[in-house]
C-alpha cells in the first residue's frame, strides 16, 4: 500500500513540513479568516458610518410644493418639507436642505404630472426618493378615506412567499435570500479558491520534483525509496496541506460568516446545507489531488524547473476554462457544455463547483464526476511514478513521447 | 552465486544509450572491508556503472550483486551513496536535509538528528545547521551530502568523485573520515581520476576507459607487473655515459628512467664500468599516474 510504506511516510512528513512553511501557503491559508475577520469588524463600522452620515429619514430628505392642495399637514417632524412655491423649493435644493423637491401642479388629480427637481449629480442619482415621495403621496391621497389596515395594504400590498416546481415535480419553498446567496457564493468561491490553491500548491510540488531532479538530489533519494513512494509521498503531503487549508477556511467561514450576516440589517440567516458543504469539500480535495498528481508528472517528465514551469502553465489552463465559461455554466447548468466539462478530469472539479452554485446537480452526476476525478488521479499517479522512473533511466536524453511510452511499458 | 567476501560483484555489465555504448562488458568485484578505487578518465563510464550497481538505471546485459543480492531498496538501505552531480534543495535547512536523508535510510527522527548533529560537528558545519543550503559554499554542500551518505553507518559506501571541488583541508578531512569508516568495518568504493588519492587510499582498483575495462586488481601487483619505471642510485658521482646533459647529483642520489633502450642492468653496468662504487641501487615501480596515462593512451591508440 502506498500510504503504509515507511519511505512514503518520511517523504510525506518532509514535504508536508516544507509545504506549510511556504509563505505563499501560509498567506493563502490565512487569507479567508483574515478577510472574514476584517469584514466582521468593518461591517458595523461601515453601517455606523452610513447611519451617522445619513441620520435623516428618507422623508426628511425630500420637499414638496403643493399647488393642488392635497397634502394634509399632520405636523410630522420627520415628514417632507413643504415649500410655498417652486423657486423656494429650488433654493432649498441648491442650499442642500433637501435632496429633491416635488412640485405638485394644480391639475395633478387630472394629469398625475409631478415635477421632480433635484441637484445635478451625474450618474449618481438616487431614484429611490421618487418611490419615497410616491408612497407619501399615496398615503396623503387616501388617508382619510380608508381604514389604517387597508391603508397599510395599499402602500405595501403583498409579501411574497415563492414556491418552486422542480423538473421532477417536487414543490419547495424558495429559500431566503441569504441562504440563496450562500448556496451561490460558497461553491463559486470554492471554485476560485481551488484555482488559486492549484496554482500555488501544485506549483510548489512541481518545483520540488523538478528541483530534486535538476540538482540530482534525487539520486540519493531513489536509492532509498521507489518512484511510486516518492510521488505518493509528495502528492499526499500536498493533499494534506490542502486539506488543512480548506479546513481552516471552512471553520473560519462557519464561525465568522453568521456573525457578519447578523450585522447586516434584513440579511436574514445565512445557512448552507451540510450536503452542499460536504460536496464542495470533496470536489476541492479530489480536484486538488488531481492537479497535484499532474504537476508531479510534469516535474518528472521535464529536465529543468524552467521547462517544468512552462509546461505547467499550459496544463493549468483547463482548470480556468470553467471559470471563463462561468456565465454560461450558471445560466445553463445542465447544458451540453456543462455536462461535457463535468466529465473531463481537469475541468470537472471547477465545473461541478460552478454548476452547484447555479442550482442543483443530481447526486448521480456529482458521484460520476468525483469518480472520474479520483480514478484519473490514481491512474496519473501511477503514470507519474513511471515517467519519473523513465526520467532517471534516460540520463542525458530529452524526454520525448516515444521515450515516455517506452518507459511506461518497461520501467519498474 | 554471491560470495560473502564481496560486497559488490559486477559481471559482464553493458549499457548503451541509443547508439552509444557507455559501458561494455565490465566485470569486477569489491572485497568486504577494503577501499576500492574505480578509476577512469572523464566520460569513461564510471558513473553509469555506479548507477547500475545501485539500481538507478538498468543494464542492457550483465549481472550485479550488491551485499549479496539484487540492488533492491531493502539492500540499498545498507549502502551509502554520494553522487557525482552534487546538489541539495536550496531552500531547505542543513540539519533538516541531513535528518530527512537519514530517515529515508531507516533511522528514527531522533537518531537521524543525533547522528546528523555529530557529523556536522565532525566536519565543522555545526554552526550552519539552521542555515538554508543556498547560503553555503559548494564545498560545504558537498560535505553535507557526504555526511548524509554515511549518517546511517552503511556497510558499503559508494562515492562518485568524492574529492572533486573540495579544498585540500576538506579533502584531508574526508580521507580521514573514510579511514574511520573503514575501521568501523565499512567497505568503500570511490571513483576518481586523481591518482594520488588512489595511491593514498586504495588497496585494489579497476581502471576503465572508453567504456572498457583496462586493469583490475591489487594496486601493488599492478605496479609490480609493469616492472621498474626507473632506478634510484646512491653513489659519489655519476658515470660520464649516463650524465650527459644532466645536473650533478644531490647528496649522491640519482634517478634514471627505464625505457628507450635503457634497462636497470645497463644503468648498473655503467657505474661498474666507470669504477664508481654504488652504495645503494633501487628499482622504482611506476606510479598509478604513470599506469593510468600509459594504459589509457594505449587503449585510445588501439581504438
Amino acid at each position: 500500500m502506498l500510504g503504509t510504506s515507511p519511505e512514503t511516510r518520511v517523504i510525506l512528513g518532509e514535504e508536508f513540513r516544507r509545504q506549510i512553511r511556504r509563505r505563499s501557503w501560509q498567506i493563502l491559508t490565512l487569507l479567508v479568516p483574515t478577510v472574514l475577520l476584517i469584514a466582521l469588524f468593518a461591517v458595523p463600522l461601515i453601517r455606523n458610518a452610513v447611519t451617522e452620515n445619513d441620520p435623516v429619514t428618507p422623508l426628511s430628505r425630500i420637499g414638496y410644493v403643493d399647488n393642488a392642495g392635497i397634502i394634509l399637514d399632520f405636523g410630522l417632524t420627520e415628514g417632507p418639507a413643504g415649500y410655498a412655491d417652486r423657486e423656494t423649493g429650488i433654493q432649498a435644493v441648491q442650499r442642500g436642505q433637501v435632496e429633491a423637491v416635488f412640485v405638485i401642479p394644480q391639475n395633478y388629480l387630472e394629469t398625475g404630472e409631478v415635477q421632480w427637481i433635484r441637484a445635478d449629480s451625474g450618474f449618481l442619482t438616487d431614484d429611490s426618493l421618487a418611490g419615497v415621495f410616491r408612497e407619501f403621496l399615496t398615503v396623503e391621497l387616501i388617508a382619510g378615506l380608508v381604514e389604517p389596515s387597508v391603508l397599510e395594504r395599499v402602500v405595501r400590498p403583498a409579501h411574497f412567499t415563492v414556491y418552486e416546481v422542480s423538473e421532477d415535480g417536487t414543490i419547495a419553498e424558495e429559500p431566503p435570500d441569504a441562504q440563496q446567496a450562500g448556496e451561490f457564493f460558497v461553491p463559486f468561491i470554492f471554485a476560485l479558491l481551488l484555482m488559486i490553491a492549484i496554482f500555488s500548491g501544485s506549483g510548489s510540488l512541481l518545483q520540488s520534483v523538478a528541483d530534486e531532479k535538476e540538482n540530482r538530489m534525487i539520486e540519493m533519494i531513489i536509492t532509498s525509496a521507489t518512484p511510486l513512494s516518492i510521488m505518493a509521498g509528495k502528492v499526499f503531503a500536498l493533499g494534506a496541506a490542502g486539506l488543512i487549508q480548506v479546513t481552516v477556511w471552512v471553520i473560519s467561514a462557519a464561525l465568522l460568516a453568521p456573525l457578519i450576516i447578523d450585522q447586516i440589517p434584513d440579511a436574514g440567516d445565512l445557512s448552507v446545507g451540510v450536503d452542499l458543504l460536504v460536496l464542495v469539500l470533496l470536489l476541492f480535495i479530489t480536484g486538488y489531488f488531481l492537479f497535484a498528481v499532474i504537476m508531479a508528472g510534469v516535474g518528472a517528465a521535464t529536465t529543468s524547473v524552467r521547462e517544468a514551469s512552462q509546461i505547467s502553465a499550459i496544463i493549468t489552463v483547463p482548470a480556468v476554462v470553467p471559470v471563463w465559461l462561468s456565465s454560461l455554466l450558471v445560466s445553463d447548468p445542465d447544458g451540453t457544455v456543462a455536462q461535457v466539462l463535468s466529465y473531463i478530469p481537469v475541468t470537472a472539479p471547477t465545473t461541478i463547483l460552478i454548476r452547484l452554485s447555479a442550482g442543483n446537480v443530481s447526486a448521480a452526476e456529482v458521484a460520476a464526476s468525483l469518480l472520474v476525478i479520483t480514478a484519473s488521479a490514481f491512474v496519473l499517479l501511477w503514470v507519474s511514478a513511471r515517467v519519473f522512473r523513465a526520467g532517471l533511466l534516460l540520463y542525458g536524453q530529452r524526454m520525448t513521447l516515444k521515450n515516455v511510452w517506452s518507459a511506461l511499458r518497461h520501467a519498474n | 552465486m554471491a560470495s560473502p567476501d564481496f560486497v559488490l560483484e559486477i559481471d559482464g555489465l553493458t549499457k548503451s544509450f541509443g547508439q552509444r555504448t557507455v559501458v561494455s562488458n565490465i566485470s569486477f568485484q569489491v572485497r568486504r572491508g577494503e577501499i576500492f578505487g574505480f578509476l577512469g578518465p572523464n566520460g569513461s563510464g564510471k558513473t553509469t556503472t555506479i548507477r547500475m550497481a545501485l539500481g538507478i538505471i538498468r543494464p542492457d546485459s550483465g549481472t550485479i550483486s550488491i551485499l549479496g543480492s539484487d540492488p533492491s531498496r531493502t539492500v540499498l538501505k545498507r549502502v551509502g551513496y554520494l553522487p557525482e552531480d552534487r546538489g541539495l534543495l536550496r531552500k531547505v535547512r542543513v540539519l533538516d536535509i541531513v535528518r530527512y536523508l537519514g530517515r529515508l535510510k531507516g533511522l528514527s527522527s531522533s537518531d537521524a538528528e543525533e547522528r546528523g548533529t555529530e557529523l556536522l560537528h565532525r566536519v565543522g558545519l555545526f554552526q550552519h545547521r539552521h542555515k538554508r543550503v543556498e547560503g553555503l559554499s559548494r564545498g560545504m554542500t558537498q560535505l553535507i551530502q557526504f555526511i548524509s551518505a554515511i549518517i546511517h553507518e552503511p556497510e558499503f559506501i559508494i562515492l562518485d568523485e568524492p574529492f572533486a571541488g573540495l579544498d585540500p583541508l576538506n579533502v584531508q578531512l574526508m580521507k580521514q573520515m573514510l579511514f574511520e569508516q573503514q575501521e568501523r568495518g565499512a567497505t568503500i568504493m570511490f571513483s576518481t581520476h586523481i591518482m594520488s588519492d588512489v595511491e593514498e587510499l586504495c588497496q585494489r582498483v579497476a581502471l576503465i576507459a572508453d567504456s572498457h575495462m583496462l586493469i583490475y586488481g591489487d594496486l601493488d601487483e599492478i605496479k609490480r607487473d609493469r616492472g621498474a619505471s626507473a632506478v634510484r642510485v646512491r653513489a659519489p658521482e655519476m658515470p660520464r655515459s649516463l650524465g650527459q646533459g644532466r645536473a650533478a647529483p644531490v647528496n649522491g642520489i640519482m634517478e634514471f628512467a627505464i625505457g628507450d633502450g635503457r634497462t636497470s642492468e645497463s644503468v648498473l653496468r655503467a657505474f661498474l664500468d666507470a669504477g664508481i662504487p654504488v652504495e645503494r641501487f633501487e628499482l622504482l615501480l611506476p606510479t598509478m599516474n604513470d599506469v593510468f596515462i600509459e594504459e589509457v593512451s594505449r587503449a585510445r591508440n588501439l581504438t
